[in-house]
């Protein structure tokens, strides 16, 4: 029988290896056919919203810029909305970054602790932060 | 009971210790965690007495570790195996 596994995620991508670990785990459990929820908490709603290329000129190198791509997450984690998984931010931590007009990734859904994270745990048989 | 540990934080030792007490304990490490696996600081997490401890192999090659040989290397695949099959209890710190 499926279970369903809930990640809050406090992290960003290009603070520490949270991110990736929790995108890659997320994918892991929907490939062994089990249910994954992600709740995008405090920094982590950053990962919640549509890149916004910059038009200007910039001065970032072709190296740096293939280095920081690699923490770009977007295109993972709209792959994990298209297997299935839930996603939402918390609009509040979107607000008080000044995000949370943004545009979502597909799949990506506004979402609050009251009733979001709520009904995420309702069908939740593992729970787990990944943060710190 | 599966821990799973991201950083050296020397409180997540005294936690596994409190919360895993006398228990069964698994720790999976990932993130700066893995320093722990080298054979230098796996002194640390064996004083806890785990059954096992295990470490992302992604997180293990990113920081270019050879683990102890007390410590298994494991993919994505087997971490979600461990947390959603082989413990009834995972406690994420």
């Amino acid at each position: 029988m499926s279970k369903t596994v809930t990640l809050i995620l406090r992290s960003g991508s290009t603070e520490n290896d949270d991110a990736i670990f929790c995108v890659k785990l997320a994918e892991a459990i929907l490939n062994r056919g089990d249910g994954v929820n992600i709740f995008l908490y405090g920094n982590g709603c950053n990962l919640g919203s549509k890149p916004v290329p910059y038009d200007g000129r910039s001065p970032i190198s072709d190296a740096l810029r293939e280095h920081m791509d690699a923490f770009v997450l977007s295109e993972q984690i709209e792959g994990l909305t298209a297997k299935g998984a839930k996603i939402a931010t918390c609009h509040t931590t979107e607000y008080s970054r000044g995000i949370e007009g943004c545009a979502y990734l597909e799949g990506v859904e506004w979402g609050d602790v009251g009733n979001t994270f709520n009904r995420y745990l309702l069908s939740t048989d593992v729970l787990l932060t990944i943060g710190r | 009971m599966l821990f799973i540990l991201n950083s050296l934080d020397p409180d997540k030792r005294t936690e596994i210790s409190v919360l895993g007490g006398d228990e069964d304990k698994s720790i999976l490490l990932y993130g700066d965690a893995v320093y722990y696996a080298t054979s230098a600081m796996i002194g640390k997490l064996s004083r806890l007495e785990p059954e096992e401890i295990f470490a992302s192999q992604d997180a293990l090659a990113a920081r270019n570790i050879s683990p102890d040989g007390s410590v298994e290397a494991v993919d994505y695949e087997r971490m979600a195996e461990m947390i959603v099959e082989d413990h009834d209890r995972v406690v994420s710190l």
